[in-house]
């Protein structure tokens, strides 16, 4: 932030601007108290300067958002921010000469003193102060209190509005009371400009669009939980993950989590999600307890809804894995492998289980093709040799998939990355999160999504890759243990189609396009071996390790 | 490894039949996981394994034809660096 606004003087413009709405609101409360001592042409003067001030900013923030690249978004978040505040503060100012204005119209220039105007010039002059450094810092607790102003501001506006409406019905002082009830009202005006410069820092800060509602919504979870309520004492961390329509952000307050003992993690985001998310954890608690976060309020209004979770102290799974320095990675891997297989274990039940990979992947191919157009191969052939295109081998696939059933089930996560993996290193204890699509499910889901999560890491330099290569064997050799001891002999054809539909489904998110080639190519080539056995004798189909290497 | 080239290049006009002796050599090759090229000072031995990518181009002009057979594949199966300079076949004929 502080980078950008010193570009071309944009900091040094903006901080004037403050400067002389501070000023200007200043100047408005002398006169309001000794109104010989400051002129109206002295403060329209000023206005115009602010308004001049307010067009540079303007002119200087519109020309660095057209020169920035697209992918810059956070700085553009930015700029729109302070774009946002200038024309808001330059709106203070215009309020500022009104009120300046209508005080030629008090008979009596001492009258509007009955109405404590100088504590309303206090709780404006503060949020103003707030301005430049919750700007700067993108601080959203500060931001909030700059929000808040508007609230205490129409308190103040109510109770001085009542008592004025009161005396007018005594017939008495009616200009006089007219007149204060216009500055007042300005001053209540005032309010709704800094509610709009506090949300649009907080935008800035989250970049998106959110509305002090969303933080209203925030703050009575906090309460409900008993977490300790006052939200300025909370940061924000950051907000991530809004590819699966959720917000997350994890609160931590400045006093370094004394009062919690830890952060909370909180989402916003539709309400079915949610509350899938919310019975899953219930779930997972009743059958295998201490493995999730702990659930410490949800709220559901209508479509949308919270959750506030309690924030582990772990790391992910993916944060090991590209650690090369730590030593923890092979106890987490243990302690997963052993975790994995009592859940597995544990939930098993002899219910068959088709889970229709193919179908799966066809539901989201659209997705892929508009990624990478290129992926819609068409079929070629070359003298003798015949390739079908990709959409036909999915069609042939498909049919194959839906004959192959897994003879038993198992409490899945739906989701698992290795990034919705937790270990405590201290506790040596595995936690799973994100389980709104956790079901009873054939256990390859988990396997196969597990598996190219470990693949399509972005990772090429060779020793580290290496490691990476190795896990991934690792893993799915003791997930072969498990089918063979289990009797499970279509254990290897389902695995395949699985990692068919989990490489499609990544090349979505990677625009790296040599990296998502290989994915791609690695899915036909595992379709090719499906399709081409057609003895359909999945007892002796095995998956071709290589495709995990690369 | 240690004494061998990292480059081969061979050039030469062949009629159709003999074109058919230097393909059959080259499946030979990565048919048994080993393929020996060089001359008589030194030589290159190329051992395909893991998944080979294939990469055919064919393109036909007013005045030549082309036809490209590129084969390349990570030399270590645990993710060592690639090999560059991939393996490749062309024939041209003028029309």
């Amino acid at each position: 932030m502080r980078q950008l606004l010193s570009v071309e003087g944009l900091e040094d413009n903006f901080r004037f601007l403050v400067m002389e709405v501070s000023k200007q609101l200043a100047e408005t409360e002398r006169r309001l108290a000794e109104p010989s001592e400051v002129s109206i042409d002295a403060v329209i003067s000023r206005d115009d300067f602010i308004d001049n001030l307010k067009a540079t900013i303007e002119t200087k923030a519109y020309a660095s958002i057209r020169d920035l690249d697209n992918d810059d978004q956070q700085t553009i978040n930015r700029i729109r921010a302070v774009n946002t505040i200038t024309s808001n503060l330059e709106r203070l100012a215009d309020f500022a000469v009104n009120i300046v204005s209508q005080t030629e119209y008090l008979r009596d220039p001492a009258f509007i003193r009955r109405y404590d105007y100088p504590a309303y010039f206090r709780v404006i002059g503060d949020a103003v102060d707030l301005i430049e450094p919750a700007l700067l810092d993108l601080n959203i607790a500060q931001a909030l209190k700059i929000c808040r102003t508007e609230f205490r501001l129409d308190n103040m506006y109510k109770h001085s509005f009542d008592h004025i409406l009161a005396e007018l019905r005594t017939g008495r002082d009616t200009e006089n009371l007219v007149t204060s009830l216009f500055i007042i009202r300005y001053f209540e005006r005032m309010g709704d400009a800094l509610l709009n410069i506090g949300e649009a820092i907080i935008s800035a800060a989250l970049g998106e669009k959110l509305k002090i509602d969303q933080y209203e919504a925030l703050e009575e979870s906090l309460e409900a939980a008993d977490l300790g309520s006052d939200m300025s004492d909370m940061t924000l961390d950051a907000i991530w993950e809004t590819k699966s329509g959720c917000r997350i952000g994890r609160l931590r307050d400045h006093s370094g989590m004394s009062r919690t003992g830890r952060g909370v993690i909180f989402k916003d985001g539709r309400a079915a999600k949610l509350r899938a998310e919310k019975e899953s954890i219930d779930r997972w608690n009743a059958l295998i307890p201490g493995l999730t976060p702990r659930v410490l309020d949800f709220h559901e209004r209508g479509a949308d809804a919270t959750i506030l979770l309690e924030n582990l102290p772990a790391r992910t799974f993916q944060e090991y894995l590209l650690d090369r320095d730590s030593n923890l990675f092979e106890t987490a891997f243990e302690t997963l492998l052993s975790t994995l297989g009592s859940i597995w274990n544990d939930t098993r039940s002899d219910e068959p289980s088709a889970a229709r990979f193919v179908r799966q992947l066809q539901r989201r191919i659209e997705d892929v093709y508009k990624v990478h157009p290129e992926f819609q191969r068409r079929e070629s052939s070359i003298g003798s040799l015949e390739s079908p295109s990709f959409d036909a081998m999915l069609e042939r696939a498909a049919a194959l998939d839906d004959q192959l059933v897994s003879p038993f089930s198992v409490l899945v996560h739906g989701d698992f990355n290795i990034d919705n993996v937790m270990y405590d290193a201290e506790k040596q204890q595995i936690y799973l999160i994100d389980l709104h699509r956790s079901r009873q499910f054939d256990y390859c889901q988990d396997i196969s999504v597990f598996l190219v999560s470990i693949f399509r890491q972005p990772i090429f330099e060779p020793e580290l890759r290496r490691r990476i290569n190795g896990v991934a064997l690792r893993f799915l050799e003791w997930s072969r243990e498990f089918a063979v001891t289990n009797k499970d002999t279509s254990f290897e054809a389902r695995l395949t189609v699985g990692l068919v539909r989990s490489m499609m489904t990544s090349t979505r998110f990677q625009l790296h396009y040599k990296f998502a080639n290989a994915m791609y190519l690695r899915a036909v080539f595992l379709l090719e071996k499906l399709i081409a056995r057609e003895s359909r004798d999945w007892a002796t189909f095995r998956l071709p390790d290589d495709v995990l290497i690369y | 490894m240690a004494s061998q080239k990292s480059d081969f290049r061979h050039e030469s006009l062949q009629d159709r039949q003999t074109i058919v002796r230097y393909l059959n050599a080259l499946s030979e090759g990565i048919a048994s996981g080993r393929l020996v090229l060089g001359t008589r000072e030194e030589e290159i031995v190329l051992e395909p394994e893991g998944l080979l990518k294939l990469d055919v181009k064919a393109r036909q002009k007013s005045d030549e034809a082309k036809v490209t057979f590129k084969i390349s594949w990570k030399s270590n199966g645990h993710g060592d660096s690639p090999i560059k300079g991939p393996l490749s076949i062309s024939s041209e004929k003028a029309d």
